[in-house]
């Protein structure tokens, strides 16, 4: 339905989006995941038709966007990062200014916005100014915007940025009903690797530009099949032991922790034994122990050797 | 496009401390300005008393017989006639020159004396008096005749100064040069409406005083409700700009070109707001200023139209440069040309454009320059409405606004970054 083939953005310093392909089928729920500054905003405009490959192309349903923005425009439901919404207008009054320029009007334009605002629950305090709004309610309201003019696909980029976790699972679970519930395609941009764990059949991963990965989750996570990991935590931090544990060639990689240190050793490689061996030569109080199945935060990991969030 | 507007409005609406600028400021502006340099003529300045010396060389009587004497040769219809003699009656000139400095308000300024010549002179030096007026041997006759008849050259008041740049002495100088132009203006007013003749020729030019257009004859009050209300508009074209930014800045300008609208709906719906907001702002202004400030009053519905359109015709020239700044704002994907608009352009066009110092006391170039700007434009027109001057006068300012408007307006739509999206 939409595909995007060796799209690449260069920017003046750097290249924001290098040889990017990703397809998205009907009905499908598809995650974009990567670090801040990967390149996920810039793909995901270019996509959208707000800015213009370097080269590359965005297909939609095998036509180029480039050449036919209108075509996609119609279908495509944007959710920008930043909440794009008038602040000193009410609620109700952004939705009927956007609304309107879908060319809704009328009964046909107030039963919609009725069905969005009950969708993403502001039913009550529509008339309130959005710059009362809390973070959270911007989020929805932000959300509600793209959905008045029924678009068959939504693209939402870091939509639950910098709220409470109740409002944040009331957004992924509206996420969800949109996709499940109505079949709408979504395209979801996240850097918590846990959202698109949650609400996405595929999932690419995004560095530096570039796709470094892709497939469902299950897929990704046997990327690491063949290792798991180990988190000690310790009574206290300890430099040396780390040390120690880097050494230790049958240890595949190491990582401070908050409280510990993450340990990814050869699946079945029995290393439980040296590890607490090394522990005790360095005279280190082991509080806790806990062997892990791969997240998609280790699959990150163990392709770039950075943590998500850094 | 009534989508876009309504928004736009209402996001201004929604901005106090914009409106409190756009609205209060050049009311409080207005007042200020206008009290403080009203006070001049309103009698509460004592320390400014002065005493004036009128030497009337002139025989009024005389003058009116002559003029009377003179009219009967020409070849005019006879109840014109009439008319004319009625006009004259009704504006002697020395009269009104000499009750002018009689009236309430500036007899507690001005003490007056009638003196000869020489004492008059004797009385100069020895700081007696302030100044002399000197009304000149036959000048009821000579103004009477050029004013009336536009025959001859008219006769010239002279105001003698010890010091001229005495605060009194100039004072005095204003007062003349005010009240030769309201009478210019009244004569003008008077006869047109009687449609005796046509004035057309000598209207400006009666006696050797000089055309009411590039005097001072308002209250202050009433010159800076119009400087003001001229200075403000242009901040709406900035505000506007500033706006635009925001929207591009919080992402809603992307969803408007992402469901499908051209942006020039958008960048029309700009400048027809800004031409909206001009008009109610300043007729907001001038509403409050007549009956709040007192600023002034007019009497006729035509009189009202005249501001109307005016304040229409500066009102398309500022939604022009609220286009163009809007689409420099968005060319650059900055707010900084339209905050430097607001910071420092609108003071120096308003400086130019007579808002600040009167027009009158403004070198000549300024003034010339000033004629360039949108606002001094519509400021003279407005001056030049108010004293009563008619249609064609104003003309030439409203026209040299919508070129302006016309040029500024093609400048925006070529600037406009059609390209920044797919
Ligand atoms: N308009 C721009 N001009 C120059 N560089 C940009 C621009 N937009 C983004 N970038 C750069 O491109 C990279 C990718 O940015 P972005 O797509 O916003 O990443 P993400 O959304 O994944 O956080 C970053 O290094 C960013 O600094
Ligand atoms: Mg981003």
């Amino acid at each position: 339905m939409l595909e995007t083939v060796n799209l690449k953005k260069v920017f003046k310093r750097n290249i924001a989006a290098d040889d990017v392909n990703l397809y998205l089928d009907e009905g499908e729920s598809v995650g974009l995941l990567g670090p801040n500054g990967a390149g996920k905003s810039t793909t995901i405009s270019m996509m959208s038709t707000l800015m213009k490959p370097t080269t590359g192309d965005v297909k939609w349903n095998g036509r180029s966007v480039i050449q036919n923005p209108s075509e996609i425009r119609k279908e495509l439901g944007v959710v920008p990062q930043e909440i794009a919404l008038y602040q000193e207008l009410t609620a109700l009054e952004n939705l009927k200014f956007f609304g309107k320029i879908y060319g809704l009007s009328g009964s046909n334009l107030d039963r919609k916005i009725e069905e969005v605002v009950d969708h993403v629950g502001l039913n009550e305090r529509q008339n309130e100014l959005v710059k009362n709004y809390s973070g959270g309610m911007k989020r929805r309201l932000n959300i509600a915007v793209a959905l008045l003019h029924e678009p068959e696909i939504i693209i939402m980029d870091e939509p639950t940025v910098g709220i409470d976790p109740q409002s944040r699972n009331y957004i992924l679970e509206m996420v969800r009903q949109l996709n499940k519930e109505k079949g709408m395609t979504v395209l979801y941009t996240s850097h918590y690797m846990e959202e698109v764990e949650r609400l996405c059949d595929r999932i690419y991963i995004m560095d530096h530009g570039k796709i470094i990965a892709t497939g469902t989750k299950d897929e990704l996570t046997s990327i690491l099949s063949s290792e798991e990991s180990i988190l000690i935590e310790l009574d206290r931090d300890q430099p040396n032991l780390i040390e120690r544990y880097k050494q230790q060639e049958s240890i595949l990689q190491v990582t401070e922790t908050e409280k510990g240190i993450k340990l990814i050793v050869p699946k079945g490689s029995h290393q439980l034994g040296t590890i607490f061996d090394l522990a005790e030569e360095e005279q280190a109080q082991i509080v806790s122990m806990n062997v892990q199945v791969p997240t998609l935060e280790d699959v990150f990991l163990h392709l770039t050797g950075r943590k998500l969030r850094d | 496009m009534w989508n876009f507007l309504k928004k736009d409005l209402l996001v201004l609406l929604r901005d106090k401390t914009e409106l409190a600028v756009l609205i209060t400021m050049p009311l409080i502006l207005t007042a200020i300005l206008g009290f403080a340099l009203g006070g001049l003529m309103s009698g509460e300045t004592d320390a400014m008393e002065s005493k004036l010396a009128i030497v009337n060389d002139d025989n009024a009587e005389e003058g009116f017989e002559h003029f009377v004497s003179e009219l009967d040769e020409q070849p005019i219809p006879e109840d014109a006639k009439q008319r004319i003699i009625e006009g004259a009656e009704a504006y002697q000139p020395s009269t009104i020159i000499q009750e002018t400095f009689k009236s309430d308000e500036l007899s507690s300024i001005f003490e007056l004396t009638y003196l000869e010549e020489t004492q008059a002179q004797e009385a100069l030096m020895n700081e007696e008096v302030s100044a002399i007026l000197v009304l000149p041997e036959d000048f009821t006759f000579k103004a009477l005749r050029k004013m009336l008849l536009n025959e001859g050259n008219g006769s010239e008041l002279t105001v003698i100064t010890a010091d001229h740049s005495s605060v009194s002495a100039s004072t005095i100088e204003s007062v003349v040069d005010m009240v030769i132009g309201q009478m210019n203006v009244m004569t003008a007013i008077s006869m047109e409406s009687q449609g005796a003749i046509t004035f057309s020729e000598y209207e400006m030019s009666p006696g050797e005083i000089k055309s009411v257009t590039d005097r001072d004859p308002m209250s202050a009050m009433q010159y800076y409700a119009f400087a003001m209300a001229a200075m403000f508009g242009l901040y709406i074209a900035s505000t506007i700009a500033r706006k635009s930014y925001v929207e591009t800045f919080q992402n809603v300008y992307s969803r408007i070109v992402l469901a499908g609208k051209h942006p020039m709906f958008y960048l029309s719906g700009k400048g027809i707001s800004t031409v909206m907001l001009v008009t109610i702002q300043v007729a907001l202004l001038l509403v409050i200023s007549i009956f709040i400030l007192r600023a002034f009053m007019f009497e006729t519905l035509t009189d009202w139209l005249g501001i109307g359109l005016i304040t229409f015709v500066y009102a398309l020239c500022v939604g022009a440069i609220g286009v163009l700044l809007t689409s420099i704002t968005l060319l650059f994907e900055s707010a900084s040309i339209p905050e430097l608009f607001t910071g420092a352009v609108v003071s120096i066009l308003a400086f130019l454009g007579g808002s600040f110092v009167p027009q009158t006391q403004l070198p000549e170039i300024i003034n010339t320059i000033g004629n360039f700007t949108p606002n001094g434009l519509a400021l003279t027109a407005y001056l030049q409405w108010s004293q009563g001057l008619g249609f064609e006068y104003i003309t030439p300012s409203l026209i040299k606004l919508l070129v302006m408007a016309v040029i500024i307006l093609v400048i925006g739509l070529v600037l406009f970054p059609r390209k920044r999206v797919v």
